[in-house]
């Protein structure tokens, strides 16, 4: 998997994560806040598997089905996504 | 009498998919249950710790007799007899291609039937039983909460009749942890736990109560994880031989599957709990 040059733009990761986000619950990305839990938005357990498997495979990074439980809102994921590896 | 659980169908449509696909992702002794990482990593080495750990649980080690409800592909049977000094280890498993990968192995003093616990009827008692990783299906998904526990009472009657005096049962089970029934996905009602229902602790201790006396008690949800980001590794780097074998659908259900759990594990919505208990041999009327 290549690294994917978002993981050093967190401004650019929390836009693309807004929209993955919305284009999976049917939402505007313009609905979505990145301070909100995504459970609000219909984040479900199957939602977040298909979630965390795009990102692992656009992002270039191995992820645990469980990343959207330990970090809830799109700012906490971009925050954990972008931290130095 | 009819098991108040999960039928062989259904039991066959979730374990029957082949033994080579399970040889792919599992352990070497296709153990298809929660390992132990009290002091192992790897998933072969937790595999067999927890098997020990049910021995220890059921004082089994260097019984004559000692059965195993719901025996998978028999690798307690197989540590119990090998390992442990276990004159005779028998096996119950619902499921045809199970028993019959036992049959082939030969494994001394290791016997396998494909029965239901209700329909068991040993002719001499047991010094010890172990069960780790079936009792899950021991409730249909319809049944009400009176009728879960009494599938439950009837069971553990029945361990309380075949286990010789002061003999010891040692469960393993996935049980109902910070959530409802009714906030399960469908996927594991109809993909996972087909006709199943989990029980919760409560459920548990109502239906031992005056049959068995609980002696340790562990909920170890958090080596579920382990085990299950263990079992979906090696699952996606078999990908290619996976779908050769079972096919898109199946691989992506197992795959979804092990996610799925791994979730609920990781949460608390489902608990992994592992019960030593001893037989009561004089308990008191019920009424």
């Amino acid at each position: 998997m290549t690294r994917n040059p978002m993981l050093n733009d967190r401004d650019a990761l929390e836009r693309w994560l807004t929209e993955l986000v919305a284009s999976a619950v049917d939402l505007e990305p313009g609905a979505i806040d990145v301070e909100a839990r995504l459970d609000r938005y219909g984040v479900d357990s199957a939602a977040a598997i298909g979630l965390t498997d795009e990102l692992e495979q656009r992002l270039g990074l191995p992820l645990d089905p469980t990343l959207l439980y330990d970090y809830p809102t799109i700012r906490s994921l971009s925050g954990f996504l972008t931290r130095p590896r | 009498m009819t098991a108040p659980g999960a039928s062989a169908e259904a039991i066959e449509h979730h374990y029957d998919v082949s033994n080579e696909f399970f040889r792919l992702w599992l352990d070497d002794n296709l153990v298809y249950s929660c390992a132990l990482y009290d002091r192992e990593d790897e998933l072969g080495p937790a595999q067999l710790a927890k098997i020990d750990l049910h021995v220890g649980h059921a004082r089994a080690a260097g019984a004559a007799r000692v059965l195993d409800i719901g025996c998978g592909w028999g690798a307690n049977l197989r540590r119990l007899t090998e390992h442990h000094g276990v004159a005779s280890a028998i096996g119950l498993t619902l499921s045809r291609n199970q028993a019959a990968w036992i049959r082939e192995r030969n494994w001394r003093g290791v016997g396998v039937r494909v029965e239901s616990w209700a329909d068991h009827r040993p002719s001499e008692p047991y010094d010890a039983i172990i069960s780790v990783g079936a009792f899950e299906h021991f409730a249909r998904h319809d049944a009400s909460d009176e009728q879960k526990i009494a599938g439950y009472c009837a069971f553990f009657e029945r361990c309380h009749r075949w286990l010789r005096p002061g003999g010891y049962l040692a469960l393993q089970t996935i049980a109902y942890g910070n959530a409802r029934r009714s906030d399960f996905s469908p996927f594991f009602a109809s993909e996972v736990f087909p006709e199943s229902d989990l029980p919760r602790l409560a459920d548990i201790a109502a239906a031992v109560d005056l049959r068995f006396q609980i002696v340790s008690l562990r909920d170890d949800r958090a080596h579920y994880v382990r085990t299950m980001q263990q079992w979906r590794r090696a699952l996606r780097e078999h990908r290619g031989q996976a779908i050769a074998m079972v096919g898109e659908r199946a691989y992506h259900r197992y795959d979804r599957m092990c996610a799925m759990f791994e979730i609920g594990f990781h949460v608390g919505t489902m608990s992994l709990l592992r019960l030593a208990l001893r037989r009561i041999d004089e308990p008191v009327d019920r009424r």
